[in-house]
């Protein structure tokens, strides 16, 4: 792992605090490096995303973890404006939601999510599917540079 | 003869030729000088035969030249019909009198075709007797005349003042004579036919000869009497009818031939008679010789003499037995009909081809509100709402062509439209059929608005179901996801409690860990079971021809691993194609085959799978050798959460079963456990068959 791969920053768009604790905690458990970026709804995700304000200084993220049911503006929204967005859509977005659900499995690819991730029951799982998810975006493919 | 003639001719020649004569030929001149006396004699005989024969052929031709003329003389039509009922000759006036002027007669005629040329005889070939049957010389006399009264319809003389008369013909082969007369002016004297006396009022001796000759043929029994009663002429129809004859009765009483019980009426009849008032035809019963008692209409007319005072009265009285019979059945006919009509309980309606109502049953009545009064006579189209009547005379028109007998319309739904303004929903029947010569059209209608409540009702419960089932999938999508995300985060904090403080609090608090990481686990599994369970129904995929065999494969496959944990032997005899949800087909094996592992006894667990045809369907049986299922709970245990064990001893939601059988039944089989097999468990079940559900 290199210095610069461990800087590339992961956006988690997660309105419950419980889970956005459990992601801190997996990442850290997995010993994933990157820099965890939190936003809490879809219009603050899109915000940040196009770095408007308040995050006008915020840093394009490598890979984003999307949940599904959002406040707002919902993860279903957010995963259409980024892949029809020029700028934004070669950024890998893995839908990470309760539901198993077929629809929803087939409506996420239909908007081009790069992956769907049914949120494990138990914390060790979370932790071996961040893990994975983290080796295979940021260091196992080659993305096209920002 | 002539030979020898002719011989002794050449003989007498050869003597004068020869010239000389021998003794012997001298010998012969005598017999020979007989022989010509002889010749000659005979031929003066002959020429006398032949000379009478002319006379006798031309007394014939005059004969037969006198009656042609004669017979074409008449005023009396004549025609004469063979044994065939063809014509074979007719004289002039029968061509006046019996035929229409664009009729050509012609030898051969056919009788049906002569009568057709006679419309004033009122004969209708379709109007049961036929003329060709009751001419036939088979026929007994009294029989024959009879029909041949009825076939020819004598009843109309008065309007036509023509009458036509049929005799047989006296030939070994039958055959018929019709004469037609002009009766103008016997009509006119008819009244006056009788005097006091019985004697003919003097009229020209050929009108009464024409009279008499009318009285004697008549088929009627003509009779005249006084007003006590006592008899002055009886014809020859009443020695017919009544058995006496002219000699026996007249003089006598008529009461002889009055029942006693009928004596009043006809007393009445006199008293009326005798203060000169008409008396229409009326029905009565008379007795004959032999006792019998029959029906007769009469007509009875005062007699009148040339003062004007009634001095008798006559009677002509005709035998209505027959008649009456046939009309004693056709009303026994009549009542039965009538009984069905009225007794059914569907609605009978009967229809002219015009559409007008003629028949409109009790039933009829309950089903359109309107009373028999309100409808008969008018047309059917009021009682169908409008859109319908447009479309009924389209209906009507196709009936007409339809033959007799057959249904035209066979439980067609329509509407009624009852008096109220309501409409009412009918299904409809409708044969043709034939009335009097004319074709009508029977309706029968049922009122199903029971049925179309039932209909909706079913269909409005089916609706409710459907929407209550559609309930239960979005509810089990809340449980899927709602519920889960905060089952989620107990799970996850309480096992990172665990993996932070184990051992750092007490033992009572690690197994207090322990307890709520476990719970919120199998409440986990028992949500995603639920919601398995309730995806059998509206997640299903379609069905299709599906091999069972390829079905219990993929399920062995997929329990590979307990398989090879348990040891169990798995064996299968060929299995059907079925229709079925491939899916949920390998599902249900998976569930059944699973639980036999699971619930496996002994050293040798073993696994069979048989399949029977059972008509449409096809029966399966999943059979094990392991611990076996008591009977008393062979229902049970397909509820849902049903378990029969504790989790330590198998672990489970207790779904199993009860997808099973949600999968079964929406397939349109059932399941069940085998309650008569004891060395373990075998569950059954049915499935349609590749030929689809039936």
């Amino acid at each position: 792992m290199t210095y610069a791969d461990s800087r590339v920053e992961i956006l988690l768009v997660e309105d419950n605090p419980g889970d956005v604790e459990l992601t801190r905690i997996a990442f850290r458990e997995a010993k994933v490096p990157n820099p965890l970026r939190v936003v809490a709804d879809g219009v603050q995700a899109m915000a940040y995303l196009r770095q408007e304000p308040p995050f006008e200084d915020a840093i394009r993220p490598g890979l984003i973890l999307l949940d599904l049911n959002l406040p707002r503006v919902d993860g279903r929204e957010v995963l259409q404006t980024v892949k029809s967005d020029p700028e934004l859509r070669r950024i890998p977005v893995c839908v990470m939601s309760t539901s198993r659900q077929e629809s929803d499995v087939r409506r996420s690819y239909d908007l081009h999510a790069n992956s769907y991730i049914s949120k494990p029951v138990t914390i060790a799982a979370l932790i071996e599917i961040l893990a994975q998810l983290r080796n295979y975006w940021l260091r196992t493919v080659l993305l096209p540079s920002a | 003869m002539s030979g020898w003639w002719k011989l002794a001719v050449t003989n007498a020649r050869r003597h004068t030729e020869g010239g000389q004569r021998s003794p012997a030929e001298e010998a012969l001149r005598k017999p020979s000088a007989e022989l010509e006396r002889r010749v000659a004699e005979r031929t003066q005989a002959l020429e006398e035969a032949n000379t009478r024969l002319h006379e006798r052929e031309r007394a014939l031709a005059d004969k037969t030249a006198l009656l042609e003329s004669t017979f074409d003389a008449l005023d009396q039509g004549i025609c004469v019909l063979d044994e065939h009922q063809k014509l074979l000759a007719w004289n002039k006036a029968f061509a006046g009198l019996a035929m229409h002027d664009a009729v050509n007669l012609r030898a051969g005629m056919a009788m049906a075709e002569l009568m057709q040329a006679m419309p004033w005889v009122g004969y209708e070939p379709d109007a049961g007797a036929r003329p060709e049957r009751v001419l036939a010389p088979s026929d007994a006399p009294r029989s024959d005349h009879d029909s041949i009264m009825r076939a020819c319809g004598v009843e109309q003389i008065a309007a036509n003042e023509r009458l036509l008369q049929v005799g047989r013909l006296h030939k070994p082969d039958g055959g018929f004579v019709f004469t037609v007369a002009d009766v103008t002016e016997q009509q006119q004297i008819f009244s006056k036919a009788f005097s006091p006396a019985g004697a003919p009022v003097p009229e020209p001796e050929d009108k009464i000869g024409w009279l008499a000759a009318i009285v004697d043929s008549s088929f009627d029994a003509i009779i005249s009497k006084k007003l006590d009663g006592q008899i002055t002429s009886w014809n020859a129809a009443a020695e017919h009818i009544y058995g006496y004859s002219a000699a026996e009765m007249i003089g006598q009483s008529i009461e002889i031939i009055v029942p006693e019980d009928r004596r009043g009426e006809l007393r009445s009849i006199h008293e009326r008679l005798r203060r000169g008032e008409r008396v229409p035809p009326f029905e009565t019963v008379r007795l004959t010789r032999d006792g019998r008692r029959i029906d007769v209409q009469l007509t009875m007319s005062p007699i009148i003499d040339s003062e004007g005072a009634v001095v008798g009265a006559s009677g002509i009285g005709r035998d209505i037995t027959q008649r009456q019979q046939a009309e004693v059945a056709l009303r026994d006919r009549e009542a039965k009909f009538r009984a069905v009509i009225e007794t059914a309980a569907d609605g009978i309606i009967i229809i002219d081809p015009q559409g007008t109502i003629q028949v409109f049953n009790p039933a009829s009545e309950r089903i359109f509100g309107y009373r028999p009064d309100e409808v008969i006579g008018r047309k059917i189209e009021m009682l169908m709402p409008p859109s319908h009547a447009v479309r009924h005379d389209q209906y009507l028109e196709r009936a007409r062509r339809t033959d007799e007998g057959q249904k035209i319309v066979v439980g067609r739904e329509v509407e009624g439209l009852r008096k109220d303004g309501a409409t009412v929903p009918l299904e409809l029947s409708v044969g043709a059929a034939r009335q009097d010569g004319t074709q009508i059209f029977v309706g029968i209608v049922r009122d199903i608005s029971e049925r179309k409540r039932a209909d909706r009702e079913r269909q409005s419960a089916l609706d409710e179901l459907a929407r209550s089932n559609q309930d239960l999938e979005q509810f089990a999508d809340v449980v899927s996801h709602d519920l889960q995300e905060p089952l989620r985060m107990v799970s996850s904090y309480c096992e990172l409690l665990r993996r932070g403080y184990r051992g750092r609090l007490d033992d009572d608090a690690d197994q207090f860990i322990d307890f709520a990481v476990d719970g919120a686990q199998r409440m986990q599994l028992l949500i995603q079971d639920l919601l398995a369970y309730s995806r059998v129904g509206s997640r299903g995929g379609a069905f299709g021809k599906t091999d069972a065999n390829h079905s219990f494969e993929l399920a062995l496959v997929n329990l590979q691993e307990a398989i090879a944990e348990s040891q169990v032997r798995i064996s299968a005899d060929p299995l059907p194609t079925v229709f079925a949800d491939e899916v949920q087909l390998v599902q249900l094996f998976q569930n059944l085959v699973g639980n036999a592992i699971k619930y496996r006894r002994g050293e040798r667990p073993e696994i069979h799978v048989t399949a029977e045809s059972r008509g449409a369907f096809w029966a399966f049986a999943v059979t094990d050798n392991g611990i076996g299922i008591k009977p008393q709970f062979a229902r049970s245990i397909f509820e849902v959460f049903k378990r029969l064990h504790s989790r330590r001893e198998f672990p489970g939601t207790g779904i199993g079963l009860a997808v099973c059988k949600r999968i079964v039944e929406r397939h349109g089989g059932e399941i069940w456990l085998d309650c008569e097999y004891r060395d373990g468990a075998r569950f059954c079940f049915t499935l349609p068959g590749s030929g689809g559900r039936s």
